[in-house]
């Protein structure tokens, strides 16, 4: 947890790598995917509260509170466990996506998966599913990173956050 | 394990399998649920280990499972079940088959369930302090898996219902209480592998806001390798609700007609999803039940807002008691009367796939869809439909194939000798960008060229579909495909996105997601031959839309 705070720290002394309203993208399956990035809200999936902000809306376990950008980007270093919401589709209200940890990855080249980790300093464990992995990383704007930087990379086929999105009971 | 109490009916429901005895039990049943008066009576002593069996059922609440036999209780349409007798008859009742529950949670301590769970097999993804292998809920607002495990499960004896598989057994996963993620999604859908030869997901997509749903990279492989290499390359059975989402209520109780579509939603579009959609006792389609050409088959379940009965199940613990049910207080703790939705009609579904494979183990996940869509029965008023090349002869995009028959699923079953190897066909309908003409409609047409599949069992269709200067995206569009045969899979129709207010009311609102990475699944076309030309067929766009690519992915046999 240490580890991550400290990456969430020296993220935030860098200045965002994305900006709020900005377009994300990520890969699945060769496929580019993209979502905005909401200029307006954070979120948390944790119980921890949020000093100064009032929760505009909650979704189950997710709590949404209402920022700014400029407010969005200090939160972004003080409080890592509130993190960016991103919105697919056309505009910043779409349905959200949480980047809650970890990149999903699929890659032709695990070697190059491997030594590019080592050198981040990054984890990288098998998923759940055979030919998947999850390269360990911090909730938020981290997980963003790494994904972008994911994407360089000789042979990625898959390069996603773990995104943690809406789902019902039927 | 909690102590609980255990309150029986006046006097034991005793029916033969004959003559089903459904007067007296009727009766019986009736008096118990009449302001609760046998309630008051005496506990009769019996135990988990009180016996019923598929002669004698001894379980206090089956005259109450209509989707068992609905003799017309409770205003439902006698007859409207899942002929269900015949095979416990036969001696069948799923035992040697496990069955994952992917829910909120599983109860697996429940007096009617216990025995058919398997003890340490479960898993809890939630941080609420219980063991790794304990789903059971925390919170009483999560007894959403624990009645579909009794609808699949509950055991035969003199408690409470029976499980349309009362022998097979249930483990648990609470993904739906844990924090949500794609790698958690994964985890939950092979949890079990090597063990289960099912999985019961009622749950997928928001139904409420007519919006594309999704799921991520990590979900759609983990079912992809549960169906293709688990139980020796048989795969394990993937059943999905197929969403509520058709209507909703207003806070005036008025009931809103949305044009949501399990078409809309990404688990659902899976090719190796098996949809279940809902029919309500009287043999309709439940009105909320979201049509598709994804949409396999139907099962009982229960109404929109009518005064057609639910679906007797068990729940954890209090959760339903003293709840009103059709005007009177519910007095029986561990059980409820109302369940419902396509998340009830899914397990029923799902325990008649664990006969079908006790009849037969060497069934793959692609034969017990094969024989589901074969042997279902016309359901009545079923909308949007077309001819069909199996089963009865008709399919409907709101009920799939029809009702499940679990006496003539599983009687196909034994005599089935599997379906040749699969073989893929892949069809490019548009490889460089199209535009629409000055109507906004745009089709295409593909070829089905050297494919050497003569029966087709799916039909999947990508789309890039760019809509740049669009404000209202995928509102205005119709998408369908046509198959040589001139049948039709409607795949999306005009529609409005919905957002909720503060009152409780659902609102107009724009769609925010496109088509510019979707993919359709289609089982409409099974059992066609593919020969000859495709055609998918756009309506609603604009001149500044595009169609970047689409490929057809035809597989069969």
């Amino acid at each position: 947890m240490k580890k991550f705070i400290l990456a969430a720290l020296l993220l935030g002394l860098a200045g965002p790598l994305l900006a709020a309203g900005q377009t994300f993208r990520w890969l699945e399956n060769g496929i580019t995917r993209h979502a905005i990035i909401d200029p307006d809200t954070r979120a948390s999936t944790t119980t921890t509260a949020a000093n100064g902000l009032t929760v505009s809306k909650q979704d189950k376990g997710v709590r949404f509170y209402r920022t700014d950008t400029a407010r969005s980007r200090q939160l972004a270093a003080r409080q890592p466990d509130l993190l960016p919401v991103l919105r697919e589709g056309k505009t910043n209200k779409g349905p959200w996506l949480l980047p809650v940890g970890g990149v999903v990855v699929r890659t032709q080249d695990e070697a190059a998966l491997a030594a590019w980790a080592k050198q981040q300093g990054l984890s990288v464990q098998a998923s759940a599913v055979n030919g998947y992995w999850l390269v360990q990383t911090a909730p938020g704007e981290a997980a963003l990173k790494v994904t972008s930087q994911l994407l360089q990379l000789p042979g990625i086929q898959t390069a996603a956050p773990n995104w943690s999105g809406p789902k019902e009971k039927r | 394990m909690q102590t609980r109490h255990i309150i029986t009916l006046a006097t034991a429901v005793l029916l033969t399998a004959c003559g089903g005895g459904g007067g007296g039990g009727t009766t019986t049943a009736n008096t118990a649920n009449t302001g609760g008066s046998n309630a008051s009576g005496s506990t009769s002593g019996s135990t988990a280990s009180g016996t019923s069996s598929a002669s004698t059922i001894n379980d206090p609440l089956f005259a109450r499972q209509w989707h068992l036999k609905n003799t017309g209780q409770e205003g439902g349409t006698a007859g409207v079940d899942i002929n269900m007798q015949p095979v416990w008859q036969a001696g069948l009742d799923g035992s040697g088959i496990n069955v994952a529950v992917i829910d909120d949670g599983l109860d697996i301590n429940h007096e009617d369930l216990v025995l058919n769970t398997l003890q340490g097999s479960s898993l809890n993804m939630a941080s609420n302090g219980k063991a790794s292998t304990d789903p059971t809920p925390v919170n009483a607002s999560d007894d959403h898996g624990t009645s579909v495990g009794g609808l699949i499960a509950a055991v035969a004896n003199t408690l409470g219902g029976r499980g349309v598989a009362y022998g097979a057994k249930l483990l648990g996963v609470n993904l739906l209480a844990a924090n949500s993620a794609d790698s958690n999604d994964a985890t939950a859908l092979l949890h079990g592998k090597g063990m289960i030869a099912i999985s019961n997901n009622s749950w997928g997509n928001p139904d409420s806001d007519n919006e594309l749903g999704y799921s991520g990279p990590l979900a759609k492989a983990a079912i992809e390798q549960g169906a293709t290499t688990e139980r020796g390359g048989k795969g394990i059975v993937y059943l999905f609700a197929a969403g509520n989402g058709a209507t909703q209520f207003q806070s005036d109780g008025s009931v809103l007609q949305t044009g949501q579509r399990s078409s809309y939603d990404s688990f659902n579009n899976t090719p190796y999803a098996l949809n279940i959609a809902a029919v309500q006792a009287n043999g309709t389609p439940s009105e909320y039940s979201e049509p598709g050409a994804n949409v396999l088959a139907s099962a009982p379940s229960d109404s929109t807002g009518s005064t057609l009965p639910g679906l007797y199940t068990t729940t954890v613990s209090l959760a339903k008691l003293n709840s009103l049910y059709r005007g009177q207080n519910w007095l029986f703790p561990n059980y409820r009367p109302d369940f419902g939705g396509t998340s009830g009609a899914t397990p029923i579904a799902a325990g008649v796939v664990a006969l079908m494979l006790q009849a037969n183990p060497s069934l793959s996940w692609r034969d017990i869809r094969w024989i589901l869509a074969s042997t279902a029965r016309s359901v009545s008023n079923a909308t949007e439909t077309g001819a069909s090349a199996i089963g009865h002869g008709v399919y409907s995009h709101k009920a799939g194939f029809g009702l499940i028959d679990a006496n003539a699923a599983v009687a196909m079953a034994k005599i089935h000798t599997g379906l040749p190897a699969m073989k893929t066909c892949t069809l490019t309908l548009a490889s460089s960008t199209q535009s629409p003409d000055n109507n906004g409609q745009l089709q295409l047409a593909a070829s089905s060229g050297n494919c050497t599949i003569s029966k087709l069992e799916s039909a999947d269709l990508s789309l890039q579909l760019n809509q740049p200067g669009n404000p209202n995206p995928a509102e205005q569009l119709a998408i369908q495909l046509d198959s040589p045969n001139a049948r039709t899979s409607i795949l999306a129709t005009p529609h409005t996105c919905l957002a909720k207010n503060a009152q409780g009311d659902f609102l107009v609102n724009s769609c925010s997601k496109t088509y510019s990475d979707w993919a359709f699944h289609s089982v409409r076309h099974m059992g066609e031959n593919p020969a000859g030309q495709w055609t998918l067929k756009i309506s609603g766009m604009l001149a500044s839309d595009n169609l970047a690519g689409s490929q057809l992915v035809l597989r069969g046999f």
